[in-house]
């Protein structure tokens, strides 16, 4: 139990659990108990893991560092909740399987000392994501395609920078060859991060695919591509705020906020709307890390974290809706609030998260980031202030004809308590987020310096 | 490996994948992974560990497999496909009109191998591996079946595989394994994908 092939061993056996199980049986409430305590015990086991020690699973050498203990355990609580909420609102064993398959081969990845394997391993969990996000309709599958199409791409080129940092190793000199590694690199992560003109993919699937899928896409493989890419470019002085690097990435965070925020105001639905919400979140994350700092890195984390907080209480709210709505029942008052004030709430909330409201958790990254840049780039402050007027107009017009309208028509929303129990929760996580966010700025950028430090 | 070795099987490749565009039956595109990553790893064997050239064809073997179920082993009336495999786009022009658009790829792939060469990658792999980017993203942005759109995305696959493996890249059995793995996981994924489905219910 000491060995931390446990990660990857528990949710192997709890999906094989699953599969056998009669189809009656795994129907009912207990896959998402039991999706729950899987997560609740890999967090525990991570929290109390020894950092630094090395461990051997089958040759390949694994190691919890705080680096990775941070990142997993964000994943862990992520796909924990999606599971449990989308499992509640949908009943389907598939999506179990899908969650609990990512989660295994996510562990290895990111406890994986190898980082051509820990590359691999994460474009073998977008593949299984695929499975998720293609639900069962035509469009869906069309967007599952397009997300392993854009993953292949993303990758391969980092797959292919590795044999290029070798080379470069030895030709120091070679100029041509650090261009390449660049756009190779910054390649891998602006697919993974969707930053504009690479985001289509967050945009198909958001609009088309499975909330659960699309939850989990933008969750699990940015954060530990992100993860991949400090790793790769801090192992290498001369690629560690490398000019042309940082150059790439403030356009591309540039592009992002634009072009996010331009997407978000003409969305036609929803799940668009909720998706390029995040492709303008993801331009922040960009930013920060443009700057190669410890500040920088810790609000780059920061902002991982609430994105992916972002998607789960948008996703789940626009499920909830989407399949509450759909029931036959009539509204069930139940003692907390009524299933369409949750959904409606948790949903504008996510929204106004995303596009980095006041008192929210998404404010304190741009926030930060413009102090930095509007010395930089004279223009940043207007347009910052362009994309988020754009953004509340277009997260207005989706709240209206979403949640407004159907509710003004007396549309009912029914949910199951668990899962409006959880939505409130998380939802009140991320108000005292907001309200309070040194709690976790501050631990985040101490794991910054340490690390800078560390190498 | 000799040299006429390597071009043979760089012009059977070059003519294997160019098949895909202008063969419309999908049994032969659910075939063809297993002849080309047959010979996609009979390329890469003298650069690459021992054993790739034989762990890639089993690879091709278990994805060609894989698509063939999928071609058959599911009825077709019980919904609907992801394309809606009919004569569309370039697939309406005739298979002399796709065989000049082949053709116009492949001066285009030779031309860009010879001025703008990927870093210090020889001619011969080089060109490869433009030429199964090139197709693959055909075959990816104009599908014919789901099958094809799937072997697109293979293809694309190998090709970063070839470039890999001719870059010197220090790859590990780890590597090789899941390499294989994230193949045979494209395969289950296109063969899911290409389960009829319902309209709208996504």
């Amino acid at each position: 139990m000491n060995h931390p092939g446990v990660l990857f061993l528990a949710p192997v056996l709890a999906a094989a659990l699953l599969l056998l199980l009669p189809r009656r049986i795994a129907g009912y409430a207990w896959p998402p108990v039991l999706v729950a305590l899987v997560s609740l015990f890999e967090i525990r086991w991570l929290l109390g893991a020894p950092p630094g020690i090395a461990w051997s699973l089958w040759g390949l050498e694994l190691r919890v560092v705080a680096f990775n203990r941070w990142a997993l355990a964000l994943i862990y609580v992520v796909l924990g909740l999606a599971l449990v909420i989308h499992g509640r609102l949908h009943s389907e064993r598939g999506l179990f399987l899908v969650g609990l398959t990512v989660q295994s081969s996510i562990s290895l990845a990111l406890l994986s000392s190898d980082l051509l394997v820990q590359a691999s391993l994460i474009v073998a969990s977008a593949i299984a994501i695929a499975f998720g996000v293609s639900g069962r309709g035509r469009p869906a599958g069309h967007s599952a395609l397009c997300y392993l199409a854009f993953m292949m791409v993303g990758g391969g080129s980092v797959t292919l920078a590795f044999p290029l940092i070798q080379t470069y190793a030895l030709a120091p000199d070679n100029v041509s060859l650090v261009r390449v590694i660049v756009v190779l690199v910054a390649l891998a992560l602006a697919i993974a991060t969707a930053a504009v003109p690479l985001h289509f993919w967050l945009d198909w699937i958001g609009a088309h695919g499975h909330r659960l899928g699309v939850t989990i896409a933008t969750a699990v493989v940015p954060t530990s591509t992100l993860v991949l890419f400090i790793a790769l470019t801090r192992g290498q002085s001369w690629l560690w705020g490398n000019d042309e690097l940082v150059t790439v990435l403030v356009y591309l965070g540039l592009l992002s906020i634009a072009g996010g925020a331009l997407a978000v105001a003409l969305a036609d639905r929803p799940g668009r709307l909720a998706a390029n919400l995040l492709v303008l979140q993801g331009g922040y994350i960009l930013l920060a890390m443009s700057t190669f700092s410890e500040s920088g890195l810790a609000l780059a984390l920061w902002q991982t974290m609430v994105r992916s907080w972002g998607a789960l209480l948008m996703f789940g709210c626009l499920a909830a809706a989407e399949v509450g709505q759909g029931r036959r029942k009539a509204e069930k008052r139940t003692w907390l609030v009524s299933g369409a004030s949750v959904a409606a709430v948790g949903f504008g909330l996510g929204g106004l998260m995303a596009l980095g409201a006041p008192l929210t958790p998404g404010f304190v990254a741009p926030w930060l980031v413009r102090q930095g840049f509007t010395a930089m780039v004279p223009w940043f402050d207007g347009l910052a202030l362009l994309a988020s007027g754009l953004a509340y107009l277009g997260l207005a017009k989706g709240f209206y004809f979403t949640f407004w309208v159907p509710l003004k028509a007396g549309k009912a929303i029914t949910l199951p308590v668990d899962a409006q129990v959880l939505l409130t929760a998380m939802a009140a996580a991320a108000v005292v987020l907001g309200l309070f966010p040194r709690s976790l700025l501050e631990p985040l950028y101490r794991l910054s310096v340490a690390f800078l430090a560390a190498k | 490996m000799p040299a006429i070795v390597q071009d043979a099987i760089t012009i059977a490749m070059m003519a294997g994948t160019g098949s895909l565009f202008l063969v419309k039956d999908p049994r032969w595109a659910a075939s063809a992974p297993f002849f080309l990553f047959l010979l996609g790893g009979l390329f890469v064997a003298s650069s690459a560990l021992p054993g790739t050239a034989l762990t890639l064809a089993l690879t091709g073997a278990v994805v060609s497999s894989i698509l063939w179920l999928s071609d058959y082993g599911l009825p077709s009336d019980r919904g609907q496909r992801l394309f809606d495999e009919t004569d569309w786009g370039l697939w309406g022009l005739g298979a002399v009109f796709r065989l000049s658009v082949l053709l116009m790829a492949l001066a285009g792939v030779y031309g860009l191998a010879l001025t703008a060469p990927f870093v210090e990658l020889p001619f011969i792999p080089n060109a490869l591996w433009y030429w199964l980017l090139a197709i693959g993203a055909l075959l990816i942005s104009h599908p014919r079946y789901t099958v094809s759109a799937g072997v697109g995305l293979l293809l694309v696959h190998l090709g970063f595989y070839v470039a890999f493996s001719f870059l010197g890249g220090n790859s590990s059995y780890w590597f090789l394994a899941l390499h294989s793995l994230v193949d045979i996981t494209i395969a289950l994924a296109v063969a899911y994908l290409a389960v009829p489905v319902t309209e709208a219910t996504g």
